[in-house]
């Protein structure tokens, strides 16, 4: 058994097409994913008992359910319905769905990781809720919040490569292509394993940096201080 | 097109059956990662530098890939590297038994890292032997204070277990879509399958957070 070098360049093109799908769906899923994040968040601590509900049995219903059937769902039946969508805005929409539940989950651990007290105690000295959430709340909880951030984002970009199911054209779609068509299964998922590899080593690269830009507050949110 | 109870009902057996196979898949998955996850915890703390790295070389690169290509690379890549071949419900199994295996690894590390150190050196202070330190003292303790993140990996492993009818295993997926192709009707048969799923997946995460808070009792 050889190593073909050269099946990986004759498909080069190929390749590169899917990791820029693949980088374009991360990169509008994940925001995405977080903004409604924070909506469904802000629904999971709200003052009304029926939209908490709401929210938490979203939150549960994307949590227990693969992410290949709500595709399925989404990419199958709606047609049934009327209604079309083509598979890469599927993808992105059905992932910023599906992510979404995941940040509000850690969004609400963050924010419950700040020592009760001491919201207590600056509504006690009358600061406003608005700056008692940006002044206080805020600078503790990132520290909480990006190492877990990190990680989901990275099984995020990991999920994306089930996409590939409903025929959206990223990295996982062209390798079962390529090998469809060479028969050279191994050069083809290293090749796309290292790709995947190297994203992910780079977006916890950013997401370490980040963190190190917040790791005063996050000292501090550690020492209870 | 509206929607057709019946055939939501009469899909369900053939359905149920498929989630038993998924079901069966991840429980051997959880076990054998569980030694999986054992060894590479033994290889990170022998006191060889290129035993280490290889364990973490394994570590970060099932973290690293996604597990569909981990999938189709012990389907489609291993019986031509090693001239085996594998069905579909073992390559299956071994592959998320290898994947899970990593990612308990680290759930090892964290119950290990709880217990106090002062037991083990009362053990040792007691002259008791490494293998009895170990197999009586620390796994018995660390494996209470796992269930609850074991039960949270099974959890992981029903959902991800559905990734495996891509290498044609007839597990609930798979299954579903049996039923499709002969009904042409994947409104009622994939919302059976999300039912079944969901059932499945949020009870074992209930029994994980039962677990837990039963853990933070015990102390």
């Amino acid at each position: 058994m050889t190593f073909d070098v050269q099946v990986i360049i004759n498909h080069l093109s190929w390749i590169f097409h899917g990791l820029n799908i693949t980088l374009l769906i991360n990169s509008l899923a994940l925001p995405i994913a977080f903004i409604l994040g924070l909506v469904v968040c802000t629904a999971l601590m709200s003052r009304f008992k029926l939209i908490r509900y709401i929210a938490r049995a979203y939150v549960e219903v994307m949590r227990n359910v693969p992410l290949l059937i709500q595709i399925f769902i989404v990419f199958y039946v709606l047609p049934f319905y009327g209604v079309r969508i083509g598979p890469l805005e599927t993808g992105i929409g059905c992932l910023a769905v599906y992510g979404a539940a995941y940040f509000a989950e850690i969004i609400r651990g963050a924010i419950l990781s700040v020592p009760r007290g001491q919201v207590e105690a600056a509504r006690a000295l009358g600061l406003r809720s608005g700056k008692i959430m940006y002044k206080i709340i805020l600078p503790q909880m990132l520290g909480y919040l990006i190492p877990n951030a990190t990680n989901i984002g990275i099984s995020f970009i990991k999920e994306s490569s089930v996409l590939s199911m409903i025929t959206v054209t990223e990295l996982t779609f062209y390798s079962n292509y390529i090998i469809g068509k060479t028969y050279t299964a191994v050069e083809i998922l290293c090749v796309i394993a290292v790709i995947y590899w190297i994203i992910l080593a780079v977006f916890s690269f950013g997401m370490k940096f980040l963190e190190k830009r917040f790791v005063l507050s996050a000292k501090l949110g550690r020492m209870g201080i | 097109m509206n929607f057709d109870f019946s055939l939501l009902i009469s899909s369900i057996p053939l359905l149920i059956k498929g989630a038993t196979i998924s079901l069966e898949v991840s429980l051997l998955a959880t076990l054998f990662g569980m030694g999986v996850g054992l060894i590479l915890i033994g290889m990170r703390t022998v006191p060889l530098r290129l035993i280490n790295y290889m364990a973490a070389l394994y570590i970060s690169m099932v973290r690293g890939t996604p597990l569909l290509i981990q999938i189709f690379f012990f389907y489609y890549a291993l019986p031509g590297l090693l001239g085996i071949d594998l069905s579909p419900f073992i390559a299956g199994v071994i592959t998320l038994s290898l994947n899970s295996g990593a990612f308990l690894s680290e759930v090892f590390r964290a119950g290990i890292s709880a217990i106090p150190r002062a037991q083990v050196e009362a053990a040792q202070a007691l002259g008791l032997k490494k293998r009895i330190i170990w197999g009586r003292i620390i796994l018995p303790q660390v494996f209470i204070k796992i269930l609850p993140p074991l039960t949270n990996e099974l959890t992981m492993l029903v959902k991800a277990s559905a990734l495996l009818s891509v290498i044609t295993v007839v597990e609930l997926v798979k299954a579903a879509q049996e039923v499709m192709l002969q009904t042409f009707r994947p409104a009622e048969v994939l919302l059976a399958a999300a039912v079944l799923y969901f059932i499945i997946c949020f009870l074992l995460s209930s029994l994980a957070r039962r677990l837990e808070r039963r853990a933070r009792l015990i102390g």
